[in-house]
This record gives structure tokens, C-alpha cells and sequence, in this order.
């Protein structure tokens, strides 16, 4: 569906400083249909370039960008067929009204006369400016103007949506409206390609996932998988019903198991290296030396810890 | 796909025809037409010539008319991509499914849709001029054709400058006006067998042009124009009408290349013109030189127009051509940008040395192009006077040839250095390096020609524009060796431009990342 292939962005160092600054740096890339592909890294780390090289916006230094085996750089017209662009400042015709606005891009994207009209308002519906149709746009709130963005990138059906920081300044309600409106697409059958800076929001809605720093594609691949990956040796939790059973010593004495710290009388964390099932079984063993196991917790990274630990604590 | 059709064009239309500026725009410009004929009229009445005064209001109308499509229109033009870009919109036109020349035409006609409302407004005042002056109707449609095309012509220019210009500021209008000039050209030049060239000559034949071509042979049996609306084309005498027409088309044909070519790009992509374009526009340029050059040159001591000297039409040719061949090449520079997209290409094994002379190659086939086309116009003509010395001529253009090459070769090396405003910069230094040697060698006494030695040529090539004769024979070891130092000049800054360019290739190329190896899910 879309295709990176090392695909690479070059400028000079800001400044007249020497140096070459590598936006994107030879990245290979696979989304197949219906992913919602997240791009996270810090500002910098050449999610954007990328992005605007993926629509055409930007000439990549070299590498080549396929979308439906369609190339972006030679066939632009064609490309644009399949791609639906948001990205991350609110820039409307403010001297148009709302129908107007959504009615040129679906002109514009050569949608066939005769549908036009009905799929103009169908659009203004599904992203709730129904009660705005006329209204000019010059009189709308930003979180209005952001879903009438997302109606010109979705108002020609495209199968794959290009999103550049789509939740950036919208407050928490307007957010939510936004994932949902994103999985609606998704369901529908979109394939999704978003950057973003909210972490919570990626592993909520991205079935996939690339952590990005300095032009490099730290991380990639589906997200339990990134996660499973970068994880390393489990730390588990567990929490006895009541003191008294030397859980500590007990915990030492077990195979794969190593860093035991006490985090109360009845309380303890430690390293596991078994997965799932060595897991449970230390479990039972527990139980059946006399252990009163109350709660066992998976006390891994969320993606946030995760993705702080790869970037090297750059700030996002 | 029509231009009622064309998205662009009708978000423009929607945005600036609201009907409430339109009812007050009729409003306006319906008050003031009868104002405007009242005080005519009047006047005319008060002054006893009555009958004069429908096509003085005529005239009035029709200017007004040019103004406002020329100015307003073009104004309208030159900030509408800028303006795109300032508030961030221009990108999503850009990746729409709508095409180069779709999104150019739309703009094109969109833009200035205002102000062609504004002078259809004016129309019915024209019109009543038209009447009461008793003005030919087909010089009146044709005098609105004239100034509607010349109107667009300037449009198309000033998108274009709209388009080059991605960070707008001073140099939009800046630009507009220099480009814009040649257009304001009053009707009544004799300069060359070409008359008036700007749209106002629309408004001027609608109040007084004829049809009639006329040509009239001079003492020495050699055609010349008679009347103000007839052009000399390549010899003939053609109307002025549809000689402007043409040329108009033609021009706005070129500015259409260019504005399609740019119109989707990357701004730090933009290229005025392929390669293979820009040469076609140099033969462009040289055809209408040719179809117009006037072959008769006034004589002042006999009094009387005499055929033009060889040597007076060589050294015109070689000097415009000169320039535009530097023009083409200054144009044709690649911007580091594209370099590193070469470099990236090529990789250092791959770079040659058709890299390194950029863009030697297609300077030197313009250069051909054009001469064999002033070769064919002039080499047989049995009208011009005089000779020329064929060694000389050869040896001026490639002694030229040498030095604009050299100059680009630094302009491209130049351009390449890392700054904020490299060619800028090549600019100022080249500027100051002619300035400083011309107030050295005038110093020493050696800018008198026939003094001229290899270190006034070396310097200032171009002096090789107009050698003297006997100058040239008693020099000419002289001009032999200023020709290899020019070329090794050439070369020495091709050498630092490969170097540019070499320093771009990636040492070891770069590490894939990460996904390549585990791409995100595989299909």
C-alpha cells in the first residue's frame, strides 16, 4: 500500500554550519492496507520530511515513494488518487463557506461530477459540520476548522490518509472526536499514516508503530511486536494477602528470577526472564509453598517509558 | 477540462463575486461612466467640437479599462501564489489531482476575475463612445482584443514572478514593475520595423487605426513602413494587428511553459525552464530580432537612411546574444539541492565532466542554434553594405563564448558554497572584481583601445564586443593568448565545482534503517 524505499532527505546544517543535517536517511518502509501506521520522535527527527516527501510535497534527495505501486515523484497527478493529506497548521479559505470549501477539493481531486453534490454533504456530516454548511469559513472555531480539514483530506474517499500531527492543539474532547473519527475511517478500510507527539494516543489507535530519531527509523513493526522487542527481560510484581511468608528469599532462590526488591512487607518486584507461562508457573509454585498471592502485576514499560528509553530521554 | 469547470478558477470566482460587492461595483462604475461622459460632453460642447467627444470618452473608457485589468489584474496575479504560501493553502492545491496547466489556467483567469468585472462594467461607456464617435466596430473589437490579450500577457508574467518569488517581500513588485516595462511602451517608436508593443496601442487603434497596410520604397529602392500600423516582417509589410497579436500569443505561450513547469514544484525545485526549453527560447527570441531588425540605418552626414552595415548588424546579434546567452546559462545553474540529488545519483565514479562544465553544453548549442539562424538571415543579403572579416567574427564569438563560460562555471561554483544567499554573493563579488579592474586598468591608461593588452583582456573579455580592425592585426598575439588563459580560467572553476559536487556523494553510502531489515508488517 505505501512503499518507502530508501528513501532519503539531505539538507545543509542550519546556520552555514558544516555538515549535512539527514532528515530521512535511507528508510525502508512497508504499510500494507488497513494499518494505522504511527510515527513518533522527537522535533527534528524528520517525521514531517518524510511525510511531505510520502505526498509529493517535498522531492526526496533520493529513494523513491510508491503509493498503490503508483510512484509519487513521477506520477503525481495519478498518486494523488489514493492520498488523502492533513497536516499540522489549520490553513483554510477563509472567504469561502463551508460547503464551498469541501466542494473545491472534491473538484479538485477529480471526483465525478454527478457525486460531488452528495458526497460534499455526506463529508460535512460525518466530521459534524452539518449545522456550518453555510457558514463562512472566515467564522469558525480551530477545532472546526480541523475537522473541515480532515473533510477536504477524506472528501475523495482516498484508501490511504497522510496525517501530520493531527491532534496538535485541539483540546481533549475535540481529540477524542478525532480518534474516534479515525478508526471509523480505519474500519472502513483506510490505511492510516499519522505522526505524532501523544504517545498515550499511538497506543490507543496504531496497530503499528516507528519511532523515529535523527533520520532513522529507530523501531518499526506492529506494535505489540516493538513493544515485545525493546522489552527485554520482564518485571513482575507480586503482592501477598498478608506478611509473613518470606517472599524475598523465596523469590531469590528461583531460577530466572534476579533484582528482588521488597516494596513492603507482603510486596516484592523482581526480573523474570521466562515469558507467559514460566510466569504462571512461578506462580503456582508460589501458592503451593505456602504463599498467600493476592496479585501478580506485569510491571513493564508503557510505550511512553519504552519510547523515552530508545530516544536516549530527548525530549518530545 | 473549461475553465468553468476548472476548480481553481471557480473557488476564485466564489470568493471575490459575492453579489453584494458585485451590485455595488455596477453601482459605482455606472455613476462615474455618466459622470464622466456629462463632463466630456460639456466640455466638448462648450469648445464647439461636439462631434469629437464620443471618441475622447471612448478613449477615456478604454484606458481606464487597460489600468484596471493591467494594474488591478496584474497586481492580483502577482500576490495570488504568494499569498497562497503565506497562509499555508498553496499545499494542499499541490496535491490534488489537479494538473499543472489546470491549476496555472485557473489561476490565470481566476485571479484577476474581479477586475475583468470591473471592466465589463466600463464596457457600455466604451460602447457609447464607440457610437457617438462613430468609431468602426472592428477597430473597436479589435482595439479591446488587443489590450484583452497584452492584459493577459502581463497576468501570466506577473503569476509567474508571483511563482519564483517563495518568500514574496520586495522583490515581488520589484520584479513585476521591470518585467512590466517593456509593456508600457507608447505607441510611435521607429526603432526597429516593429511598432508599439504595448496593449495600449489597443486603446489607440480603436480610436484612430486603419487597416490598410502600407510600404513605401525608399531613395534606394529598399521597402520601408508608412504608416503606424504596418510592420516590416523579415522585409514585408504585415498589419500591426494581428503582427501584435501573435507575438502577444506567442509570449504568453512561453510564459504558460514556464508557469506549467514550476507550478507543482518543490519550491526549492523550481527551474524557469528545461534545458532543452531554454534554447528553445533563445531561437525564439533571435526569430522575432530577425523578423523585425530593421536592415536601413540613418546616415547623419548624408542625411538619408543608407542599408544597414554588416559589421553594425554583426556586432548587434553578437552583443544580444552574448547576453542572452548568459541570461539562459545564470538561469540554467544547478542549486545545491540539485547537486546533491546528482551526487546521490551519480556517486563520485559516476560524476564527468559534463558535471563539472554545467551548463557549458547547452549554452554552446544555443549559441550554434542562434548563429546558424543569424547566419542564414544576413550571409546572402545583398543589402547590406560592407564586409566582414570572417577570422575576426569566428574569433570575437568564441573569444566571447570563452568568457561567459567562464563567468557561469564561477557562478555555478559559487553557487554551490555554502551561504544563505550564494548566488547573491557570486553576484557582488563578480561585480566588484569588474568594477576594481576597470578603475586599475583606467589608471594605468590602458582601457584605450589601442593600447589593449593581455591584461585589460584577461579581466575584461569584453572589449572582444567591438575590436578594432587595425587594432585586432597589430594585437593579434594578443587576443591569441587571452583566449587559452579564458578557457584555463574555465576550466580552473569547473574543477572547484566538481570538487563541489564530489564532496556531496555519500562516503559509504547511508546505513538502511532499521525497517529494512524488519519492515513494519509484511504483506
Amino acid at each position: 500500500m505505501i512503499h518507502l524505499e530508501r528513501l532519503t532527505k539531505e539538507y545543509d546544517m542550519p546556520g552555514g554550519k558544516s555538515g549535512t543535517l539527514v532528515a530521512a536517511d535511507s528508510l525502508d518502509l512497508l504499510v500494507p492496507k488497513g494499518e494505522i501506521f504511527g510515527l513518533v520522535g522527537p522535533n527534528g527527527a524528520g517525521k514531517t520530511t518524510t511525510l511531505r516527501m510520502m505526498c509529493g510535497l517535498l522531492r526526496p534527495t533520493a529513494g523513491r515513494v510508491t503509493v498503490h505501486e503508483v510512484d509519487v515523484e513521477r506520477h503525481p497527478e495519478d498518486a494523488q488518487r489514493y492520498l488523502g493529506y492533513l497536516s499540522d497548521f489549520f490553513s483554510v479559505y477563509e472567504d469561502l463557506k463551508v460547503w464551498e470549501y469541501v466542494e473545491f477539493f472534491a473538484r479538485a481531486y477529480k471526483m465525478p461530477p454527478g457525486q460531488i453534490s452528495k458526497r460534499v454533504d455526506e463529508v460535512i456530516h460525518e466530521v459534524g459540520l452539518e449545522g456550518k454548511r453555510d457558514a463562512f469559513i472566515a467564522g469558525l472555531s480551530r477545532g472546526m476548522k480541523q475537522r473541515l480539514g480532515i473533510a477536504r483530506a477524506v472528501v475523495h474517499n482516498p484508501p490511504v490518509l497522510l496525517l501530520d500531527e493531527p491532534a496538535s492543539g485541539l483540546d481533549p474532547k475535540a481529540r477524542h472526536e478525532l480518534k474516534q473519527l479515525l478508526m471509523e475511517l480505519n474500519r472502513a478500510g483506510a490505511t492510516i499514516f499519522v505522526t505524532t507527539h501523544i504517545l498515550s494516543d499511538v497506543e490507543e489507535i496504531c496497530t503499528s508503530v516507528g519511532i523515529m530519531e535523527k533520520g532513522h527509523l529507530l523501531r518499526c513493526g506492529p506494535l505489540e511486536t516493538v513493544m515485545q522487542e525493546a522489552r527485554g527481560p520482564r518485571r513482575v510484581g507480586i503482592r501477598l494477602a498478608a506478611p509473613g511468608f518470606a517472599l524475598v528469599q523465596w523469590l531469590g532462590a528461583q531460577p530466572g528470577v534476579s533484582g528482588v526488591t521488597s516494596a513492603g512487607a507482603a510486596e516484592a518486584e523482581f526480573t523474570f526472564s521466562g515469558d507467559d507461562a514460566g510466569t504462571a508457573e512461578l506462580v503456582r509454585q508460589l501458592v503451593a509453598a505456602g504463599g498467600p498471592v493476592c496479585g501478580v502485576q506485569d510491571a513493564g514499560e508503557t510505550f511512553e517509558q519504552l519510547y523515552a528509553r530508545l530516544s536516549n530521554g530527548e525530549t518530545m | 477540462m473549461p475553465l468553468w469547470e476548472n476548480p481553481e478558477f471557480i473557488r476564485n470566482f466564489r470568493a471575490q463575486m459575492r453579489p453584494a460587492r458585485l451590485v455595488g461595483t455596477v453601482a459605482i462604475t455606472a455613476l462615474l461612466s455618466w459622470a464622466t461622459g456629462y463632463a466630456v460632453h460639456a466640455t466638448f460642447a462648450e469648445n464647439q467640437h461636439l462631434p469629437d467627444w464620443g471618441k475622447t470618452f471612448m478613449t477615456t473608457a478604454l484606458g481606464v479599462q487597460l489600468a484596471v485589468l493591467g494594474v488591478g489584474g496584474g497586481v492580483a496575479c502577482a500576490l495570488s501564489i504568494y499569498r497562497e504560501r503565506e497562509r499555508n493553502t498553496y499545499d494542499f492545491q499541490r496535491v490534488t489531482r489537479l494538473s499543472p496547466i489546470e491549476l496555472t489556467l485557473g489561476k490565470l483567469f481566476g485571479a484577476p476575475i474581479y477586475f475583468y468585472f470591473l471592466a465589463a462594467c466600463l464596457l457600455p461607456a466604451a460602447l457609447v463612445g464607440a457610437v457617438a464617435g462613430h468609431i468602426g466596430w472592428t477597430n473597436f473589437l479589435a482595439g479591446l482584443g488587443i489590450m484583452l490579450v497584452g492584459t493577459i500577457v502581463v497576468h501570466a508574467l506577473a503569476l509567474l514572478v508571483s511563482l519564483l518569488s517563495p518568500r514574496g517581500g520586495t522583490g515581488v513588485p520589484a520584479a513585476l514593475f521591470v518585467l512590466l516595462l517593456p509593456f508600457l511602451a507608447l505607441p510611435g517608436q521607429d526603432q526597429s520595423d516593429l511598432k508599439s508593443t504595448g496593449p495600449w496601442a489597443g486603446v489607440m487603434f480603436a480610436a484612430e487605426g486603419s487597416w490598410q497596410t502600407q510600404a513605401k520604397l525608399d531613395w534606394q529602392g529598399m521597402p520601408y513602413a508608412a504608416s503606424k500600423w504596418t510592420d516590416m516582417v523579415f522585409g514585408r509589410p504585415v498589419h500591426h494587428v494581428p503582427v501584435l497579436v501573435i507575438l502577444y500569443l506567442t509570449l504568453l505561450a512561453w510564459l504558460l511553459v514556464a508557469l506549467v513547469r514550476n507550478m507543482k514544484r518543490d519550491t526549492a525545485d523550481l527551474e524557469l525552464y528545461s534545458p532543452a526549453q531554454s534554447v528553445g527560447l533563445v531561437c525564439y527570441i533571435n526569430l522575432v530580432l530577425l523578423a523585425f531588425y530593421t536592415l536601413r540605418e540613418w546616415d547623419m552626414a548624408r542625411g538619408a537612411s543608407l542599408p544597414a552595415q554588416r559589421a553594425t548588424v554583426f556586432t548587434f546579434f553578437l552583443g544580444i546574444n552574448i547576453a542572452l546567452l548568459y541570461f539562459l546559462g545564470v538561469t540554467l545553474l544547478r542549486s545545491r539541492d540539485q547537486s546533491r540529488r546528482l551526487a546521490h545519483e551519480t556517486a563520485a565514479p559516476g560524476l564527468g565532466w559534463r558535471d563539472a562544465v554545467w551548463p557549458a553544453s547547452y549554452v554552446l548549442v544555443a549559441a550554434a542554434c542562434v548563429a546558424a539562424l543569424v547566419w542564414t538571415r544576413f550571409a546572402f543579403s545583398s543589402v547590406l553594405r560592407g564586409n566582414l572579416d570572417l577570422g575576426v567574427s569566428a574569433f570575437q564569438i568564441v573569444f566571447l563564448l570563452a568568457a561567459v563560460l567562464r563567468d557561469l562555471s564561477y557562478f555555478q561554483w559559487m553557487k554551490l558554497r555554502r551561504s544563505r544567499y550564494p548566488s547573491l554573493i557570486a553576484f557582488v563579488f563578480l561585480g566588484a572584481f569588474y568594477l576594481c579592474s576597470v578603475i586599475f586598468l583606467s589608471a594605468f591608461g590602458w582601457l584605450d583601445e589601442k593600447t589593449f593588452n593581455f591584461l585589460v583582456l584577461l579581466p575584461l573579455p569584453w572589449a572582444a564586443l567591438a575590436p578594432n580592425p587595425l587594432q585586432w592585426v597589430a594585437q593579434r598575439p594578443v587576443w591569441l593568448l587571452a583566449l587559452p588563459a579564458q578557457l584555463a580560467l574555465c576550466a580552473l572553476f569547473a574543477w572547484l565545482h566538481y570538487r563541489k559536487i564530489a564532496e556531496m556523494v555519500p562516503a559509504h553510502g547511508h546505513e538502511q534503517s532499521h525497517a529494512a531489515v524488519s519492515p513494519a508488517t509484511q504483506s
